[in-house]
């Protein structure tokens, strides 16, 4: 029965509906569970050029992998969706290094995890999320010197993981800016998916060092990876951090105009997968049968700073 | 399965044949995506392309038969979905089953008929509708094509406890759908 081939009038008695249910659940595939054979491909394709390997059946000495895959062999132990997207879609895609037509496709498929499109890869390329890494790992780790950075934006109220992700926060809002091209341009809105167009409150500003109280400093991929943690999942970081930019500007009286615009939400300029609504939820996918929506977003979990 | 052509096709993808991937990606991704909408069906799809990231990534580094790639595609699946559950929470459950066994369920609907009428999805949902460890090993036996002791390998359990698992899990699903049968108000066995 287990093999779900079981006619179900050869079930033991009572279990023909078992029978059916597993057959049902075994049947040969339809085509929408083919999609994006073409992207996954293309992924591929784009690690075995920035990875050849020699063919199986050759002797090789066991030896840690180089270039892409070594730069993107993170120290960050932490598995997971961000891990999972950030190791193929790599340095490479994340710097726009691949060829173009193989980053449009990593872009289209891993675009909501950053990985930018071949012209905006070029243009920000020395900002790409995987530049520099010890700034926003010292901001997780929660030092007291770097905790001092941000010490402006700091009330009574944050502690210091607060103000540690908040900076995360406006270091992942600066580069999305610099995504959608939005150096010294107020100009929003492209349509796509994912992406909250609700503003801190200022025009975005955008300078691409950022104008902002926050210490200018780019996200780097460890911070992106806490980032998502923090936030729930990549698909939740924009709404996450509205809420804490938000929250912040609300509560600093002294924020000011520098503060509130130290981010704009800017929407993506191409289309990306189902997006997350407002309310955070994530898109059901199995919902001919009119499944519950997705877990709410999730309130900052602080107590998962390191 | 791949079955006599899998070592060629797994050489000439480590080689970076892309027809060659693409070909062990059809063979799989059914499979996966069916598992994970029954472990983790809000974030299924994602869950899937992260697998198959993973895949790209380690694939030269695979050692085995077309079983054990399998049952290592599907440990990969696995530790994602755990992750996606941590992230986003456990999976929910879903209460429309009902609705999807009532509506499967004509009070006079025999076998055959209701063979053609159930959807996949509706037949993962319900198989989502068990208590998490039976239904990742129903599935992993039904839509992976795995068997017990690569089952134990993929869950991390023993075989005797897969295989307990997989008779609770379709003795509940049996009086699951035996209950749903009843409150549609059909022949009542």
């Amino acid at each position: 029965m287990l093999t779900g081939r079981l006619d179900p009038d050869d079930a033991p008695p009572g279990y023909a509906q078992v029978a059916e249910v597993l057959a049902a659940a075994s049947s040969p595939p339809d085509a929408s569970e083919l999609a994006g054979e073409s992207s996954v491909v293309a992924v591929f394709a784009a690690a075995a050029r920035s990875h050849p390997c020699a063919p199986l059946g050759r002797r090789r000495p066991r030896r840690r992998p180089r270039g892409v895959v070594r730069r993107l062999h993170l120290k960050t132990a932490m598995t997971g969706a961000a891990l999972g997207v950030l190791a193929v879609s790599s340095v490479a895609a994340a710097t726009g290094e691949l060829p173009a037509s193989a980053q449009q496709v990593a872009h289209t498929v891993f675009g909501h995890a950053g990985v930018p499109a071949p012209g905006a890869a070029a243009k920000g390329r020395a900002h790409a999320i995987s530049s520099t890494s010890r700034t926003t790992r010292a901001a997780v780790e929660a030092s007291a010197t770097t905790l001092e950075r941000p010490a402006q934006n700091t009330t009574t109220t944050q502690n210091h993981a607060e103000v540690a992700l908040l900076n995360l926060c406006k270091a992942w809002s600066a580069w999305q800016n610099q995504q959608s091209g939005q150096y010294g341009s107020g100009s929003g809105g492209h349509d796509g998916g994912g992406w909250d167009s609700r503003s801190g409150g200022g025009s975005s500003g955008g300078g691409s060092s950022g104008s902002d109280s926050w210490d200018g400093k780019r996200l780097d991929t460890d911070g992106l990876v806490t980032l998502a943690k923090a936030a729930g999942g990549i698909r939740r970081i924009s709404d996450y951090c509205h809420r804490l930019l938000e929250r912040a500007a609300q509560s600093s009286s002294s924020s000011g105009s520098s503060g509130d615009s130290s981010y704009s939400h800017q929407q993506q300029s191409t289309s990306n997968p189902p997006p997350n609504t407002a309310s955070g939820s994530s898109p059901n996918t199995s919902t001919t049968l009119g499944t519950n929506s997705n877990t709410a977003s999730r309130s900052p979990d602080f107590a998962q700073m390191p | 399965m791949l079955g006599r052509s899998f070592e060629a096709v797994l050489v000439a993808a480590v080689g970076g044949d892309e027809q060659a991937f693409a070909r062990l990606w059809r063979d799989l991704q059914p499979a996966v995506l069916r598992y994970l909408r029954v472990v983790v069906p809000d974030v299924a799809e994602d869950v899937a392309s992260e697998t198959w990231l993973e895949v790209v990534r380690d694939l030269r580094q695979f050692r085995g038969t077309e079983a054990g790639f399998r049952a290592w595609v599907f440990t990969i699946a696995r530790h994602r979905a755990l992750d996606a559950q941590r992230w986003y929470g456990r999976r929910r459950s879903v209460p429309v089953a009902r609705e999807a066994l009532i509506g499967w369920e004509a009070p006079d609907d025999p076998a055959g008929e209701a063979v053609e009428a159930l959807e996949t999805r509706a037949a993962l949902a319900i198989i989502a509708q068990l208590p998490h460890d039976q239904a990742e090993v129903v599935a992993l036996r039904v839509v992976a094509g795995l068997d017990v002791e690569q089952v134990a390998g993929v869950v991390r359990k023993r075989p005797g406890t897969v295989r307990v698992l997989s008779h609770r899990g379709l003795r509940r699903l049996a009086d699951r759908l035996q209950a749903g049968r009843r409150s549609r108000g059909g022949v009542t066995p």
